[in-house]
């Protein structure tokens, strides 16, 4: 089932069209990936689709019930505050209880936090400090703090950039494993092939001169990386 | 010393303002706004002479002065990257007007010092009343609004996405900043307030895991460098503001060596 069709897409800044006609398609569960240079207009279009910039042309159309955007929770490429402060990683992700006028967590909440902690394997480092986690750990904790709000669309904003091997793939483990027990759709941007290729769905290649959407598995990402190469 | 009332007052009106510039100020240092809270405070020094020249009470204008400006350039500061000059020349321009409605309201020197470092032994019945008023509406606020403030303040780059009145809550926060500026005034004055909402809050961040923690401990912080700075300044009869900033900065500067990662 689609959750949001994008059709005609053009998005100008600054009288530059960043690009135009861009057609794609989001279906429940799977993980879109998009992918192209830096400066393309991926962020632009992540701020289209969470509904906080206009598009110049072309329209997005959620196939919900109501025909209104759902419950998207996004994990920023950059976190400029967190290496202030030694707050658990625990206390980091409930920050997201942020709904209610009870300052302190209910019951529920306590459970959805642990459950959460669970699935991303946070458990053991809770009382860990956010501050001296590793790369790949606070990375999961804002997976986890993003997911403690029951998203339906999880938006990754170049999650895996300056994580090594082991920690990339064991946060996209922890992505794909959550996805595939929950009801859960993720848009990904990324400049990973490799990534892209073993864990997307669905890919949106963005670059001035055009712009292809398809399916991973019939992608030559070969031929992709080298298109996508000659725009770099 | 606690027979005496005006000891007693100056007591119960401390601890509040501990109370509630510890808290606000862990939420202020979070948000990275301690600047923002140091202009607050000129310019409440500039509300406060304005209500002297007006006839006004001096909390009043501080309150206006510090309300309207939190509410116009703290907004204008949080999304401008160049909010530091913004502030500075901000700040320059409230200092000037201070000392103008100061030297127009004709007023003695007494009451310019009272404004600048605060007048805790000679508060009034009128005004305890106003601080304890103030001081529980920020307090009763800060509850209400404790979840939304406090993923806004540790957490801003997602908060914009997940607070749905992410602008309401940023304006509910400036008002109760300013509010904690014209309250926290009346002890330690308008330039030193910074004192009391960054300092505790700054030394409650490097112990604290929680903001449970934080808030705790920041209390605690004030509490001790007010309690200690009035019976300090009762027997040596030295300014109470001289003894908050430093038992204040000594708490701050011991608990950076202490946690040096």
């Amino acid at each position: 089932m689609n959750l949001l069709t994008g059709r005609d897409i053009g998005i100008k800044v600054d009288e530059r069209w960043l690009y135009r006609e861009v057609d794609f398609h989001l279906a429940q569960k799977r993980m879109l990936a998009i992918v192209g240079d830096n400066g393309v207009g991926k962020t632009t279009l992540l701020q289209a689709i969470l509904g906080q910039r206009k598009l110049t042309e072309g329209e997005l159309q959620w196939h919900t019930e109501n025909g209104k955007q759902p419950t998207i929770r996004y994990v920023p490429q950059y976190r400029p505050d967190m290496q202030a402060f030694p707050l658990y990683i625990k206390d980091f992700v409930a920050l997201s209880f942020d709904r209610g006028l009870r300052p302190w967590l209910s019951a529920q909440e306590k459970h959805q936090l642990q459950h959460i902690l669970e699935d991303t394997n946070l458990l053991a480092l809770a009382d860990r400090r956010i501050d001296t986690a590793s790369g790949g750990e606070r990375q999961r904790a804002y997976l986890a703090q993003a997911l403690a709000q029951n998203p339906q669309i999880l938006i990754l904003d170049e999650a895996t950039a300056n994580l090594d091997n082991s920690a990339k793939y064991e946060l996209m483990d922890v992505v794909k494993h959550y996805r595939d027990h929950h009801d859960l759709t993720i848009i990904m941007v990324s400049h990973d092939l490799d990534i892209v290729s073993d864990y997307g769905d669905d890919y949106l290649l963005l670059t001035p001169h055009g712009n292809e959407f398809g399916d991973c598995k019939d992608a030559d990402l070969a031929r992709l990386k080298v298109r996508y190469d000659a725009d770099v | 010393m606690f027979s005496y009332p005006f000891m007693q007052n100056a007591y119960l009106v401390g601890t509040l303002i501990a109370i509630v510039a510890g808290i606000v100020g862990v939420f202020i240092v979070a948000r990275s706004m301690s600047f923002l809270a140091h202009t607050l405070s000129e310019i409440g020094f500039a509300g406060a002479s304005f209500g002297l020249f007006m006839g006004w009470n001096p909390l009043l204008g501080m309150l206006i002065f510090t309300i309207l400006a939190s509410t116009t350039i703290g907004q204008l500061g949080m999304n401008e990257n160049r909010s530091e000059s913004l502030i500075s020349s901000v700040s320059a321009v409230a200092i000037g007007l201070g000392i103008a409605f100061l030297a127009l309201s004709q007023k003695n020197a007494s009451a310019a010092t009272g404004i600048l470092f605060g007048s805790i032994f000679s508060i009034s019945l009128v005004n305890i009343y106003e601080v304890v008023g103030l001081a529980l509406l920020v307090l009763i606020v800060v509850m209400v609004l404790f979840r939304q403030l406090r993923h806004f303040a540790f957490d801003y780059s997602t908060a914009v996405f997940s607070l749905k009145n992410v602008t309401l809550i940023e304006v509910a926060f400036l008002v109760i900043m300013a509010t904690t500026v014209a309250v926290s005034a009346q002890v330690v004055g308008s330039l030193l307030i910074f004192i009391l909402m960054t300092l505790p809050a700054s030394a409650a961040m490097r112990w604290g895991r929680t903001v449970w923690q934080m808030m705790g401990l920041a209390v605690l912080f004030a509490l001790i460098g007010i309690w200690s700075a009035l019976a300090l300044s009762y027997w040596t009869n030295v300014p109470v503001s001289f003894y908050i900033a430093i038992i204040e900065a000594g708490i701050y500067f011991l608990s950076l060596v202490k946690t040096q990662k």
